[in-house]
């Protein structure tokens, strides 16, 4: 090995330097460049995608409220569906037995004009079978009992109601 | 002469059978020709029926009217 010359130092110090300094030219322009290149494009790649996902993730969360808002509003619909019906049912309900009670006191009161009517009807019957008989009975009694006096007297008033007898000439 | 017609029970006696005759001629002014008809359904009283001028006395017709009047 040369023995180390020491009057040549600076000059390959120098030329490290220098080749140290070309060393980092090239690599500065043709890796450090390009790899910066790429880890840029790759960050920003980076970054797009978590502002997609940013931006996704709040679409999500809006289509989840409009989906939760029109979930609670056909909820809502239901159950106002279900109390119209419900409602509609029990007024029909109502209206069915009004009608039904409006004809049981309908009957009810057509069956107690009837029973009044054959009430009636029957004491009507029973007053002039009362009277038949009487009259009946008077007749055959008036059959037995009728005098010559009675139908001189009968002849009297007769007689005195056309004006035709004065008082010398009643019936003997 | 017109006709008069009495329809009486065979109870009613003579004297008041003519007593009747001769009210009604009276009464009207004019002879009749009388014929009796006995009939014992009247009970009593009579019928009068001058050629169809009807008075009803009899004690039927009474009965009748009665009964009528009983059954309305």
């Amino acid at each position: 090995m040369e023995g180390f010359d020491i009057a040549k130092l600076p000059l390959d110090l120098l030329i490290n330097l220098l080749n140290i300094f070309l060393l980092y030219l090239i690599v500065r322009r043709f890796v450090y460049k390009p790899v910066r290149k790429f880890l840029d494009a790759r960050t920003a790649r980076v970054a797009a995608a978590a502002a997609e996902a940013d931006k996704k993730s709040a679409e999500a969360g809006r289509l989840k409220s409009e989906y939760e808002a029109l979930l609670a509003d056909s909820q809502a619909r239901a159950r106002e569906v279900i109390l119209q019906g419900r409602k509609k049912a029990e007024e029909e309900a109502a209206a069915v037995l009004a009608d039904a009670r409006k004809e049981a006191d309908g009957q009810f009161r057509d069956a107690a004009e009837r029973i009044a009517a054959e009430h009636e009807a029957s004491v009507k019957a029973m007053n002039k079978e009362i009277a038949a008989l009487a009259v009946d009975i008077s007749e055959k009694l008036l059959a037995r009992e009728i005098t010559e006096r009675d139908n001189a007297r009968i002849a009297e008033e007769f007689l005195a109601g056309s004006g035709a007898l004065s008082a010398r000439e009643t019936v003997k | 002469m017109r006709t008069a017609i009495i329809t009486a029970p065979r109870g009613l006696s003579d004297a008041t059978y003519k007593a009747l005759c001769d009210g009604i001629e009276r009464a009207r002014g004019e002879s009749f020709a009388f014929q009796r008809v006995d009939d014992d359904a009247l009970l009593g009283g009579f019928v009068i029926n001058i050629e169809g001028e009807v008075q009803d006395r009899s004690i039927l017709s009474q009965l009748k009217r009665l009964r009528v009047h009983l059954s309305e």
